[in-house]
């Protein structure tokens, strides 16, 4: 009862019409790596996005349908996220048109409740990003990301270069002392001297062994104490009046 | 419930074992996706258990007692047994090299406890001494 009164919020959600057709979806898909390419080259990846553009046909403009995900201000750029066995499990992009994120593998809009960005908290997701496309960076930025008002990572750079693009690769199993499994919503924001700020918003799956993993084991032993005490511990007793 | 019961609740203990009731469950349903890692509906899943949880302390099936029922007038009647025990008065008590009266060496007796050697009448200094009070005969 409670399960399905509380599936309210991730029922129903619409994932939008593919924004390319098929034949476009499917070489945009033969870019994707399949497996794991380790840290990108920032001139490669730089090339890689430009390709994505043109298949794209400069337009990812997709249906708001409300709870879904969005990037707006200059930013934009693209990731990769690969298992623990270096098998592709997601990708998305964004072109920095102030348009939503599209999944690459399925060409709908990415990072929504009902299509959120899968990684896995052994895997690796690999990056390219920038702010502007062309131009001068972001200079001395600062950034946060948190979920729930609750700040998950923060930092900046004085960035004195005026550097606008960067790529890289999270190790997500170095980086995550502890492997779970969840639906994330995720917000970032980027602020700079010299550039509008870049806000996202976006829902992350993280897939780890579900209730097996260390969490979902505590979970499951909380629970069953609490069903314990409550049935051998809290209930009525009739006792004889003396 | 017949007359004589009386049903007893336990409203803090049901909210007490809510409290693990609900971030268990919260835990689980996150971790199978059934509802996003977000604060707000973690709070209605643990409040909602630890209604559940006072809901059942308050009108669960109550437990039935073990026994029957204790029958009218059985406590006036009873009487509990006297738990002290009058020591034998024939029979002394057992002696070792020691003098302690127990074999482990504690001394069990109270300290006022009559000495049964001292008050003894000493028969032979009470005795009229025959010999002196005999008058003397010229």
């Amino acid at each position: 009862m409670i399960t399905l009164g509380l599936s309210f919020s991730v029922g129903a959600v619409a994932q939008g019409d593919p924004v390319v057709d098929q034949a476009a979806l499917d070489e945009i898909r033969a870019l994707v790596p399949e497996g794991d390419p380790g840290k990108y080259d920032l001139t490669e990846a730089s090339a890689e996005f430009g390709q994505y553009v043109i298949l794209f046909g400069q337009s990812t403009a997709v249906a708001d349908f409300g709870d879904g995900s969005q990037l707006t201000g200059l930013c934009g750029g693209f990731a990769y996220s690969y298992d623990k066995n270096g098998d592709l499990l997601d990708a998305a992009i964004d072109l920095g048109d102030g348009d939503a994120p599209v999944d690459l593998l399925e060409g709908t809009q990415a990072f929504t409740s009902g299509n959120p960005f899968k990684v896995d908290p052994r895997g690796v997701v690999v990056y390219y990003g920038f702010s502007p496309e062309s131009g001068d960076g972001p200079e001395d930025h600062r950034w946060y990301i948190k979920t729930s008002g609750i700040s998950l990572d923060k930092g900046g750079d004085p960035n004195p270069q005026l550097k606008n693009r960067n790529a890289g690769l999270v190790d997500l199993n170095k980086d995550l002392p502890v492997k779970f499994t969840a639906k994330v919503k995720i917000e970032g924001h980027m602020m700079s001297e010299n550039q509008p700020d870049c806000v996202g918003k976006g829902h992350v799956s993280f897939e780890g062994d579900g209730l097996t993993d260390p969490v979902g084991l505590a979970g499951l032993a909380l629970l069953g104490g609490g069903i314990f005490g409550l049935l051998f511990n809290s209930r009525p007793a009739i006792t004889w009046k003396s | 419930m017949t007359s004589g019961e009386i049903k007893t609740t336990h409203p803090i203990r049901g909210i007490l074992w809510g409290i693990p009731l609900g971030l268990g469950l919260a835990i689980v349903l996150v971790v199978t996706q059934v509802i996003p890692l977000e604060l707000t509906q973690i709070i209605v899943v643990l409040v909602l258990a630890i209604v559940i949880g006072l809901l059942w302390s308050l009108y669960g099936p109550a437990k039935r007692p073990k026994g029957p029922p204790p029958k009218a007038g059985l406590a006036d009647d009873f009487t509990a047994p006297d738990e002290t025990m009058a020591e034998p008065e024939d029979e002394p008590a057992a002696t070792d090299d020691w003098g302690s009266s127990d074999s482990d060496g504690d001394d069990d007796a109270p300290d006022d406890a009559p000495d049964v050697e001292d008050e003894a009448p000493d028969v032979e200094d009470d005795a009229p001494d025959v010999e002196d009070d005999a008058p003397d005969t010229p």
